[in-house]
């Protein structure tokens, strides 16, 4: 029993074939000889012809859609290639359970369906978590003058949606005086910077260490890595939208409508977890760069940002950057106290 | 199961013959149900765009709507209590409507949840063992468990004694009282679990204090009994189904105290809002008052409090209480007070401030309302099948014949 | 039948008590980085073709932290090594009376002056109009960081010859805590990934030596969509 449950998790064509066993017609040694159960029922109901046409012309219908874009002879081998691909992608389970090889047949697939609905090729890695890596981040408010070259660097290395002009990062600023306090801060300021009198932070989500937002997703379409990177599998989330509901630090964003992003921009280096790019209804947020940070590179904020304001590394190495800093500058995180063990500090010169 | 059949074609027959009221009544609701339906057909195409709802106020009317119906659905189900555990006769008739308004009440909590769904294709995706199903740590896999096994239950139990009924039997209570009795407390249970959906985000302050849970209980006893009083006055006038008036006093007395028990409660959060107010307390600011002139609740609230605050009093009044044409009037009344206030006076000022405190209005777009009224047609639809079905079963109406 | 609940009751207490992740068994997220940094293996980046600078190795003292490498400023400024036009030291051109470039550079033949300003900042051609707006001249003149020897070079507080790559010794002496920040990875800009070995930006990489104070600037972007939603009625 365990085996099937095992196999429910793994790409369509095994389910489908389990499922196949089971089916009507074939005689089933599941079924008790004495009680009538559903089965029995449906099949051996005395019935009329004219009811019998219409239960076999509904089953039809419904399996005709499916099978007529795979099976038409009149489609070209590459459309008939995509639904295919299509086909097993919308059956695939969460990326979490698959194996080593499954993860690695859903890049092949989605490389190969990219191609052949554009002409172009990408390069999509399914790498895991390297060992001994945790992944902390750190930003210096001192530091930071509120250029937004972060965010330009962020929408650009991540393929977000440019109509609703999405952005992982904002950048607030707050005037000195007040502490600080969000809610007097502005983020959609739009003049020389630094301001006077005025002190620049930003946000993004921070990857805790106790996420709200994993805890309460329905179906685990987002989940915390070893490697301590909160992701999501964008083709299992099914947008309720209850992590968003969670989040104390808006780091979630959510493609309410199918994403835009203009050919010659795609950035063509995509993590399956990370840029690859997604569709409508689904959730998407920062990863870190989980494309960029996998191979020994800094997130494209950390390397865009002018002023060294970003510092980024791994928690476990006693010799980072960011060891130092939470060791011997007086860090701080936001809304500490609701437990979520945020893995980005703030610091201050 | 023959007689099941039977009893689908008899239902089927006395559903589609009705006098003109009935037949007017029906083809609206189809009309509406058509044109929720062309709605959700453009908020498919074009994604959850086509609604209000952004990435600052993620949850609008749809959940609101949810999240109030959850509570007509289990409040139903507390008729049953005193009818079959205290053998309390006067509740006997109202409880089959009972049950039927949980069914309709809760089909359409589950639409309002699929229409809301990002990507309702994938929701096979929550099914346990076909999917994964994020059990115990998610409220909402809890929530997605007991509506369903509340559905369940409240379609098997009326089902199996209207099956009964028609045969003119009469029903055996081993069988139905067991189920009965969980479905008492199932109720209760998923309007506790539908509160800690929301309770149990302290990212939402405005959610994530430990009087939710009661609060959605006693809003619920007063919304859904005063719905079912409507109902019950409705079929009063136009069948023959005999309803006393004292199961109609008898349940505008179970609605009294719970709407001064909510009363209560709501007077218990305003205080400890505005006693001493933080930085938690600006949801509840932007509620009843507005920020910054962003007051787009303020209306509804202010006319919530006053038509509830005037219900709960003049229910004190037996003599009030006890006209039956005012009482009508009182429930329609407390029915919308609670909708605000539980409906979008719940959900939008939780997500108002963002968190990094940006304040950005909601207003629900022409696709959103069309979906909403499309499933409130629906739910009606629903409940004057059952209901019809149920009323002339027990008026022995509609009898099995062995053919 | 009671029995039949309170065996429900205590069935869906026990089956809803939550799964721990086998992650949370640290208490904290501080708890978790000591223990699971117990066994740390330093990490080698495979690939460092984003570096297109030649950098040279800075070790400042033996621990792993304070080795890294800095970008070599000599080849990145042009006009390096200074030799080329100043061949002679301070000393030896004062007592030549005041002729600071060699005779070989045909265009600076007939300049005569008395003291650095006079070409540094009257005159275009030299230096690209070099201005000195850091601390004042009590604090600081051109002789401060350069070497008036060895024109190629810098010099410290005590008249010590610093390489003009090492351009941070000089820095370091005032800034003393900037320095120690910098060398940690808590200021500045890192220019490799996260890994090893790592390559910081040099001091003059960010601040240029004379003028260091950083420009005002327009931000990069304006999101109109969230304009568009806060004011929205």
């Amino acid at each position: 029993m365990s085996n099937n449950i095992k196999k429910w998790f793994s790409i369509g064509s095994n389910r489908v074939e389990k499922k196949e066993s089971c089916d009507s017609g074939k005689p089933c040694s599941c079924k008790s000889e004495k009680t009538n159960d559903g089965f029995d029922q449906v099949l051996n109901a005395p019935t009329d012809r004219r009811s019998a046409i219409q239960k076999l012309t509904a089953g039809l219908l419904i399996g005709a859609g499916a099978v007529s874009s795979s099976c038409s002879v009149s489609k070209t081998d590459e459309a008939k290639e995509i639904s295919d691909i299509d086909w097993e992608e919308y059956f695939k389970g969460n990326y979490k359970l698959m194996t080593d090889t499954e993860k690695q047949s859903t890049v092949d697939r989605l490389v190969r369906s990219y191609e052949l609905r554009n002409d172009k090729k990408i390069d999509m890695s399914a790498a895991g978590p390297i060992d001994d890596v945790l992944y902390g981040y750190a930003f210096n408010i001192s530091k930071c003058q509120g250029y937004m070259d972060c965010i330009n660097a962020c929408v650009e290395e991540n393929n977000q949606d440019r109509d609703s002009q999405m952005q992982y990062i904002r950048i607030h600023e707050i005037e000195k005086g007040e502490g600080i306090e969000f809610k007097n801060g502005d983020d959609t300021y739009y003049h020389e910077v630094p301001a006077a009198k005025h002190f620049y932070i930003g946000t993004q989500c921070y990857h805790c260490d106790n996420p709200p937002c994993v805890e309460v997703c329905p179906v685990q379409a987002t989940w915390k890595e070893k490697d301590g990177l909160v992701v999501i599998d964008y083709d299992w989330c099914i947008g309720c939208r209850y992590c968003m509901a969670a989040c104390p630090y808006d780091g979630r964003r959510f493609n309410w409508k199918t994403p835009e992003v203009p050919e010659e921009e795609v950035n063509k280096n995509q993590h399956y977890l990370g840029n690859r790019l997604r569709k409508k209804g689904v959730m998407e947020k920062c990863t870190f760069c989980i494309q960029r940070s996998r191979n020994g590179k800094n997130p494209a904020c950390v390397d865009a940002c002018p002023t060294g304001a970003r510092v980024f590394g791994n928690l476990l190495d006693p010799n980072s950057d960011i060891r130092w800093i939470i060791e011997n500058k007086k860090v701080f995180r936001l809304k500490e106290e609701l437990g979520t063990e945020p893995k980005f500090w703030y610091y201050m010169d | 199961m023959g007689v099941f059949s039977n009893l689908v074609k008899d239902s089927c027959k006395s559903i589609v013959h009705g006098n003109r009221a009935y037949h007017v009544w029906m083809a609206v609701l189809t009309f509406i149900m058509l044109v929720g339906a062309f709605c959700y057909g453009v908020q498919i195409s074009e994604g959850l765009h086509v609604t209000g709802m952004t990435d600052r106020v993620s949850w609008g009317l749809y959940i609101s709507n949810f999240t109030f119906l959850v509570g007509v659905a289990a409040a139903a189900v507390m008729l049953v209590l005193p009818t079959y555990i205290l053998n309390d006769v006067d509740f006997k008739q109202a409880v089959l409507i009972g049950e039927g308004m949980a069914v309709a009440a809760l089909i359409m909590c589950l639409a309002f949840v699929v229409v809301d769904m990002g990507g309702p294709a994938r929701l096979w995706h929550i099914i346990p063992f076909i999917g994964v199903f994020n059990f115990p740590n998610s409220m909402l896999a809890w929530d997605v468990l007991v509506l369903n096994g509340y559905l369940i239950i409240n379609i098997t139990i009326p089902l199996y004694i209207l099956i009964m009924r028609y045969q003119g039997k009469t029903p055996n209570p081993k069988i139905y009282i067991p189920g009965v009795i969980i479905s008492v407390f199932w109720a209760v249970g998923i309007h506790m679990v539908t509160a800690f959906l929301y309770q149990g985000l302290p990212a939402r302050p405005f959610w994530n204090t430990g009087l939710l849970g009661p609060r959605f209980l006693a809003s619920a006893f007063t919304a859904g009994p005063a719905l079912i009083i409507i109902a019950l006055a409705i079929i009063r006038r136009f069948t023959d189904f005999k309803i006393e008036d004292k199961t109609l006093k008898k349940l505008g007395l179970v609605i009294t105290v719970a709407a001064q028990i909510n009363l209560i409660m709501l007077l218990s959060e305003f205080f400890k809002e505005f006693y001493f107010p933080t930085h938690h307390s600006e949801s509840a600011h932007y509620l009843f008052f507005g920020i910054d002139g962003k007051d787009a609740l303020v209306p509804w609230m202010r006319i919530s409090i006053i038509i509830n605050v005037f219900a709960t009093i003049s229910l004190l009044f037996h003599k009030l209480r006890n006209n039956l044409k005012f009482l009508y009037f009182v429930c329609g009344l407390l029915f919308i007070a609670v909708w605000i206030e539980k409906g979008f006076g719940l959900i939008i000022p939780g997500f108002i401030p963002g968190p990094w405190g940006a304040i950005v209005e909601y207003t629900p777009t022409r696709i959103e309302i069309g979906v909403t009224i499309g499933i409130w047609a629906l739910g009606a639809f629903i409940f004057t099948i059952l209901a019809r079905t149920g009323v002339q079963i027990e008026l022995g109406k509609i009898k099995y014949k062995k053919s | 039948m009671q029995r039949f609940i309170y065996i429900i009751i205590i069935l869906t207490t026990l089956f809803s008590c939550k799964t721990e992740d086998p992650e949370k068994e640290y208490g904290s997220l501080h708890k978790r980085i000591e223990h699971q940094s117990e066994h740390y293996k330093p990490f080698h980046v495979q690939n460092n073709s984003e570096i297109e600078y030649d950098t040279t190795q800075v070790a400042l003292d033996t621990i792993a932290a304070h080795r890294f490498a800095i970008p070599k400023r000599s080849s990145i400024v042009d006009t390096y090594p200074c030799n080329n036009c100043h061949v002679l030291s301070v000393e030896e051109l004062k007592k030549k009376g005041g002729n600071f470039v060699t005779p070989k550079d045909k265009t600076h033949d007939g300049v005569s002056a008395k003291d650095c300003k006079s070409c540094h900042e009257y005159l275009k051609k030299s230096h690209w109009n070099v201005s000195l707006n850091h601390a004042d001249d009590k604090a600081m003149n051109c002789a401060t960081c350069h070497n008036q020897e060895e024109m190629n070079n810098l010099v410290s507080l005590t008249n010590k010859n610093i390489n003009f790559n090492n351009s941070y010794q000089v820095c370091s002496q005032c800034h003393s805590t900037q320095f120690n920040e910098w060398k940690n990875g808590a200021h500045g800009k890192q220019l490799t990934g996260w890994g090893e070995p790592k390559v910081r930006q040099t001091c003059v990489g960010c601040h240029n030596p004379h003028d260091p104070a950083i420009k005002h600037r327009w931000p990069s972007r304006l999101n109109t969509q969230m304009i568009e939603q806060r004011d929205l009625e």
